[in-house]
């Protein structure tokens, strides 16, 4: 059992979830660290923090269940992140499947604290994605794409690859717009043009 | 380290090429991040050594060493020396150790 101040809530830390999966030490540890200020947060939404408690259980789990799914290391830093994006999320959901959300300016605060996990999230997926990007493109985007990394402007790249300017920039933008347009909502993709710069 | 603390650390230094296109600075920051956790290779498991990874850095003609290229495309150790070789080659006589 976990936690907390004399008297306070408390909520059940448990080592495994309910379908048996163990639940990771970060997590739980996350869930520590944030419970005074979960318990507030929970406390001006609902107006009291009886839920509090299962709401934070529910989240560990799921965060936990994330995690060990993506295969993240033990004590990954941003675990408390994410759990205090899935703790607010749960939390508005919860709120709006019982009917109480009040204008009182709490959901609005709610929203401000989302987008900075919710980018972290989506990036961390990202980060996953390039391994499958790696198996989709052929050696030679690839390189490209590495040589970019290093600093290489196009025209080097087309003296190192053996191929015209405007060829590179097409292998380029092909293979990796999907990643491309993924990171930037799609808003910034390039086009594959033929035209650029000839060697 | 999150994505937002390592963007912050590249912003404003001479790290990525300098025609980058609206959008391309994010993805290559993503790259750098992914390919440092889960290919670091810092006890350079079949890193092709400096002299293959100089030729490359130095190369003015098409470079013809596929596999060393296809090495470093997976490796942010030979990544990290290359791009520490390209800035001290780039320099200006003067400022060279």
């Amino acid at each position: 059992m976990a936690t907390l101040p004399e008297h306070g809530p408390v909520w059940w830390d448990r080592d495994v979830d309910d379908k048996g999966a163990p639940i990771r030490d970060d997590v739980r540890q996350a869930a520590h660290e944030s419970w005074d200020s979960w318990c507030a947060r929970v406390k001006a939404v609902l107006g009291d923090c009886t839920e509090a408690a299962e709401l934070m259980e529910s989240s560990v789990a799921h965060v936990s269940r994330y995690l060990t799914r993506h295969g993240v290391c033990a004590f990954y830093p941003q675990a408390k992140s994410l759990l205090s994006l899935h703790c607010c999320q749960e939390l508005k959901r919860h709120v709006g499947r019982r009917c109480r959300i009040q204008a009182v300016g709490l959901t609005a605060e709610l929203d401000a604290l989302a987008p900075t996990s919710d980018n972290w999230v989506q990036t961390f997926d990202f980060w996953h994605d390039f391994q499958k990007l790696h198996i989709q493109v052929d050696d030679r985007s690839w390189i490209i794409f590495a040589m970019r990394h290093l600093g290489h402007d196009w025209p080097e790249i087309s003296e190192k690859v053996g191929i015209a300017i405007s060829t590179a920039q097409n292998h380029f933008r092909n293979h990796f717009k999907g990643a491309w347009g993924k990171l930037n909502g799609n808003s910034h993709v390039p086009k594959s043009n033929g035209k650029g710069h000839r060697k | 380290m999150t994505a937002d603390k390592l963007k912050r650390q590249f912003t404003g230094m001479d790290y990525f090429p300098p025609d980058m296109e609206p959008g391309e600075f994010e993805l290559l920051v993503a790259f750098d991040i992914w390919i440092h956790k889960n290919h670091a290779n810092s006890r350079r498991v079949g890193c092709p050594g400096r002299e293959k990874l100089e030729a490359i850095v130095r190369a003015k003609t098409k470079v013809e060493d596929m596999d060393t290229l296809r090495h470093v495309g997976l490796c942010a150790a030979c990544l990290d020396e290359m791009r520490a070789m390209k800035q001290e080659f780039s320099k200006p006589p003067s400022q060279k150790t």
